[in-house]
């Protein structure tokens, strides 16, 4: 429970997400222009955020593959569980999402 | 501070791993295990560990069950046999991480005072090695797993990781794995051999031979 409140928990976090982050993001940018400037598509929102909890569910169920789970070990020496880890990647990818749609509404 | 398991049993594919374990380890003690190739010395320390979850177990600290993986606790420290660190992340850094003292591993560590800036990919496998081995045994954790520390390490760099182990058991509880049965034997305080999926406690290197362990 400390570690909710330990700032090492959200780096350690985000060095673990970084890479998801990443595609997510890049999906994200081209879901919200082909969506909204080719397709013209009304529930974008849902979209995205369907992608996002199939994307992380995808990197949930990759760490059940052995060699994937090498990597988890870094983390658990710090207390942190696969799930937390990912909870927190997609409350990241989902805040970083946020601000990128509000940026673009202004244009 | 006392951590026992017992009760574990362990199958993968219908093959009993482990099942006849009892293992006692102590603060101020170094408990070693030895064991042949498979015989489950890994999957041991991955089970204290929390990360590999048995059919069945019983893990006491204290004399009190611990339920939950122990790495949630925050207060165990393992060092796997591949590398544990992130190839991109500083040395600085890692150190920071993990709460130890750059410094305090450059004077025990000399060659390594050039590296302060480097990243951990700019490292030799060994060099890394050396580095993981440190910041698991100097974490401060109550209780350090270290699978295969001795391997991959130059032998003017093992007797110097037997000299911490020595300081570092007055505060936690040290159980260690490896195939170097000598130093395992030189730094352990307790030794178990895993086999045939069971722990037998070793009293002398005359044993070892009496199991058929070494010849």
């Amino acid at each position: 429970m400390n570690s909710i409140f330990n700032f090492r928990t959200y780096e350690l976090s985000f060095r673990f997400a970084k890479p998801y982050l990443w595609i997510s993001f890049l999906v994200t940018v081209f879901m919200v222009f082909s969506g909204s400037v080719i397709f013209k598509i009304s529930n974008l929102n849902a979209m995205i955020l369907s992608f996002k909890i199939l994307f992380y569910l995808g990197v949930f169920l990759s760490y059940f593959d052995i060699a994937q789970r090498k990597r988890l070990t870094f983390y658990q020496n710090f207390g942190l569980s696969k799930i937390v880890l990912i909870l927190i990647s997609f409350l990241m990818d989902i805040a970083l999402t946020l601000v990128f749609i509000n940026l673009i509404r202004l244009f | 501070m006392t951590l026992e398991i017992d009760s574990v049993e362990l199958e993968f594919d219908g093959k009993k791993i482990l099942y006849g374990i009892y293992i006692k380890s102590e603060r101020g003690k170094v408990t070693g295990i030895l064991g042949r190739n498979g015989s489950g010395k890994t999957s041991l320390l991955r089970i204290l560990f929390g990360d590999l979850q048995p059919k069945y177990k019983n893990i006491r600290s204290n004399g009190k069950c611990l339920p939950r993986p122990m790495y949630m606790t925050g207060k165990i420290g393992y060092l796997p046999q591949y590398s544990l660190l992130p190839r991109h992340i500083s040395i600085k850094r890692a150190f920071g991480l993990f709460n130890v003292p750059w410094e305090q591993f450059i004077n025990l560590f000399q060659g390594f005072r050039g590296y302060d800036k480097s990243r951990i990919n700019d490292l030799s496998s060994g060099e890394i090695r050396v580095i993981e081995a440190y910041l698991i045994l100097m974490s401060k954790k109550e209780i350090i797993l270290l699978d295969e520390p001795f391997s991959f390490i130059a032998p003017i760099f093992v007797e110097k990781f037997k000299a911490l182990i020595s300081q570092v058991k007055k505060r936690s509880i040290i159980i260690l794995t490896d195939h170097f049965y000598n130093d395992i034997l030189d730094v352990s305080d307790t030794v178990y051999l895993l086999k045939n999926g069971c722990s037998k406690k070793i009293e002398d290197k005359l044993e070892l031979k009496s199991e058929g362990y070494i010849n």
